[in-house]
């Protein structure tokens, strides 16, 4: 692995090590697959991976290529591209990114050249949209698709992850883990004759047994965080700590990295290290990420004294990811059968933001409401509702996660930082009193 | 056509006088045939443009598809209390959030008295593995009808359901040859159409032996696809410009009536009809869809196409360019009409639309 100097503005080690790691990555994947042509497979984000993992063949993930298409300012392009062949500007705009670089075709456009044609494509069929995008882009790679079809809960038990870990059969109900069982092992035949390749299936629940040790680390890191008296690592180091090693999930490197995360974390805490010294408010981020202007993060430290101490990526690894059974393939099947709707679906997102609220000592909060994607708003009203209704006070702001071009980041300072001075600040110094006995 | 028009002036009325317990369901992929075969009276609860959808709003995200928003805000507002049970299909994500919301809403309201809602599960990827996940859900879902009415569902009696309801399809699709045929209106059809999930059967089949011919218009003929349509008002619009709307292909038209139930068992006869053969949007693969199109063309003798789409569409809009290159290979030109308002549609804007697209078609004036 490559390393590179540390940036100055990051509080732990491991922040840079994590990007060393997905830039070498990227390398490696740029060598072995567009380069020499190895086999790869695409995946959306709610896919099981797992099953190429254990094959030893990379993932690109929708959101990740996604995001390098936003990162290479390529967004406007692509959108322009997409509403010049018909479809019209009120379509998801984050997932249909990729699919628009396949169509368009052009090499000398693409970031890395264009994806080659993988060994085959992965798709869970959460979203009516998303199940286009996958089958659209397939046809334009001319790839294979393999689909899961998506079933649902008759009822949400509203502390989903309290039954997550251990009593998925109870939550998630037999029938549809018995359903989810039989797509998956009919994707392992299916990859097996695209890759070519065996399915070794102790390989495979060995990757399950690290996955689970990763989901435990992070969930120590998570305590950590939430019970520090004040926030010692920032969302875009937590996100980086944390989003790199579930992409690459069962690789003994991720659940190792997010130890040595767990481990500074404890360090810093114990030297009294702050990311903010002047701490007054604690806020938590609500709903996907702005991953076009990430140091809207810490846009309030100087002025406000308002720390984000969570977004849904700070532990959804651990309560979302983690499978324990006897039965790796159902374990895998309970892990995925549900996963957007966590995150997006009442009372299962607005109970589990409620317990965030509590564990992290939560002032208030921000809600991003996606521009151009639906699937991704869904949920954002109740938990709204939710939270307002238990003394949380929530600012909604609109914006697209990848395209800039409709983000006024003066106008939502502003905005944000209004809400603060008039609704937070309040709550916040009753909470410091309680705390510290100073407000 | 007096219960037909009664029908749509009060959509419950029938449902209300049945003295039958009364179960609701949304769209054209609820097994209707089970809730009968209970011993129940089956309403399709459809969305009303004319509802102030204030409450909805205040629980639901302001891009929810409008006619979900009218349904919820009908819950709400207690007009459809004479449910004893509301049956949501699983066939679009707009339908799976309301029925999750409805449960929400109950959670959070125990005081609050809301008809039982009940997932139907169909998915609609056409593998094996579905078919025995949706027959398992066929099985649950005969039980909780047997549940809710106290009534076994027999195979005879579920036989007996499918000939009625089959009945009437085959009705409606004579009805549709005559509009094909410029016998009847497109409005008259979609109002034939919605009266038929409103009424028994028995009522709905009586009223149809009298459905008068009329002059339809003699305009070109015109295929209209996308989103549903919860009035006949685009219709009229259409007839006045002289246009003669000749295929309805969404959920509020043709798939309703399409494709009876097969003979043979009666539960794999419902799997089969609405696991393939209902069609939804999450049908799967987009080929299939693609070819439904191409039927419905064919089927309505269409001169041309409009792709209609609602304002909040995020699903459909995908479809529209493949479709639009295919039915330009068989010289079908189509007009697209992104953006439509739910709530309130530009009746202007359209019928502009519509006027300079006909009159791109060479039929000579366009009577505006």
């Amino acid at each position: 692995m490559t390393r590179h100097p540390q940036n100055l503005n990051d509080a732990l080690a491991c922040t840079q090590e994590a990007r060393d790691w997905r830039r070498t990555w990227l390398t490696d994947l740029r060598r072995r697959v567009f380069d020499q042509g190895a086999p790869y497979v695409v995946a959306d984000g709610v896919a099981p991976h797992e099953i190429a993992h254990a094959m030893d063949v990379p993932v690109v993930s929708v959101p990740w290529y996604s995001a390098v298409i936003s990162a290479k300012r390529l967004s406007e392009f692509y959108f322009e591209y997409l509403e010049e062949q018909g479809y019209h500007a009120g379509l998801p705009r984050y997932i249909s990114l990729p699919m628009a670089a396949a169509m368009h075709g052009d090499p000398e456009v693409a970031p890395y050249g264009g994806l080659p044609t993988p060994a085959f494509m992965l798709a869970r069929l959460r979203g009516d949209a998303g199940q286009r995008v996958m089958d659209l882009w397939s046809r334009a790679l001319d790839a294979p698709l393999y689909v899961l079809d998506a079933s649902s809960d008759e009822a949400l038990d509203p502390r989903w992850w309290e039954l997550n870990r251990n009593d998925w059969e109870t939550l998630y109900g037999t029938h549809r883990l018995d359903f989810q069982v039989e797509q998956i092992e009919g994707l392992i035949a299916f990859a097996e004759d695209k890759l070519g390749r065996r399915f070794d299936r102790q390989v495979f629940a060995d990757q399950m047994v690290r996955v689970n040790e990763l989901g435990e680390a992070a969930d120590e890191a998570k305590e950590i965080i939430a019970t520090a008296p004040k926030l010692p690592v920032s969302v875009p180091e937590q996100l980086q700590n944390i989003m790199t090693p579930t992409w690459f999930r069962g690789d003994q490197w991720a659940t190792d990295h997010v130890r040595a995360y767990r481990d500074q974390l404890k360090e810093a805490v114990a030297a009294e290290r702050a990311v903010c010294e002047g701490e007054k408010m604690r806020l938590l981020w609500l709903n996907n990420g702005l991953w076009h202007d990430t140091g809207f993060y810490r846009a309030f430290e100087e002025s406000h004294g308002a720390v984000f101490v969570w977004t849904m990526y700070t532990n959804f690894l651990s309560d979302g990811y983690r499978k324990y059974g006897s039965d790796p393939i159902r374990a895998l099947a309970a892990r995925h059968i549900s996963m957007n709707e966590q995150l997006h679906i009442n009372p299962w997102m607005s109970e589990w933001i409620l317990q965030m609220a509590k564990d992290f000592r939560a002032d208030g909060a921000v809600m991003l409401t996606p521009i151009g994607d639906r699937m991704s708003g869904y949920g954002t009203r109740g938990t709204i509702n939710a939270c307002e209704a238990a003394g949380l006070p929530v600012v909604e702001i609109e914006a697209s996660m990848v395209d800039a071009r409709v983000w006024d980041r003066a106008a939502m300072e502003r905005k944000v930082g209004a809400f603060l001075e008039e609704r937070v600040a309040p709550k916040a110094a009753a909470r410091r009193e309680r705390e510290f006995g100073r407000a | 056509m007096n219960a037909i028009d009664a029908a749509i002036a009060n959509p419950t009325a029938a449902a209300r006088n049945s003295g039958l317990p009364v179960v609701g369901y949304l769209a054209n992929t609820s097994p209707v045939e089970m809730i009968r075969a209970a011993g129940a009276f089956a309403q399709q609860v459809n969305g009303s443009p004319s509802d102030d959808t204030a409450d909805a709003l205040a629980l639901m995200e302001d891009f929810t598809d409008g006619w979900i928003l009218s349904v919820f805000q009908q819950l709400l507002d207690g007009r459809l209390d004479h449910l004893d049970a509301l049956i949501v299909p699983r066939s679009s994500e707009s339908m799976l959030q309301l029925y999750y919301q409805i449960q929400d809403f109950i959670r959070l309201n125990p005081s609050r008295k809301l008809p039982q809602p009940i997932l139907f599960d169909i998915l609609h990827t056409p593998y094996p593995a579905t078919a025995k996940y949706n027959m398992g859900r066929m099985v649950a879902m005969r039980d909780r009808m047997a549940m809710l009415t106290g009534m076994a569902v027999t195979d005879d009696a579920l036989s007996a359901a499918i000939v009625e309801a089959n009945a009437v399809r085959n009705c409606l699709a004579k009805q549709n040859t005559r509009r094909i045929a410029g016998e009847i209106a497109a409005s008259t059809m979609w109002q034939l159409t919605r009266a038929s999930t409103l009424i028994a059967p028995d009522d709905f089949l009586a009223a149809c032996t009298d459905v008068p011919s009329m002059a339809a218009p003699d305009g070109p003929r015109l295929l209209l696809t996308g989103s549903p349509h919860d009035t006949e008002a685009f219709h009229r619009l259409v007839e006045s410009l002289g246009g003669a709307i000749t295929g309805d292909d969404h959920m509020a038209g043709d798939w309703w009536f399409l494709d009876p139930v097969s003979a043979g068992d009666p539960m794999q006869a419902l799997v089969d009809k609405y696991h393939l053969h209902a069609p939804s949007p999450r049908s799967f693969p987009h080929e299939v869809c693609d070819a439904r199109l191409m039927a419905a063309a064919r089927r309505s003798r269409a001169r041309a196409v409009i792709f209609f789409t609602d304002a909040r569409d995020d699903v459909l809009g995908f479809d529209y360019p493949t479709q639009r290159d295919l039915l330009a290979e068989h010289g079908l030109p189509v007009l697209f009409m992104p953006g439509q308002d739910y709530r309130e549609p530009e009746r202007a804007a359209q019928q502009a639309q519509v006027i300079e697209f006909m009159s791109s078609l060479g039929v000579g004036e366009i009577v505006a």
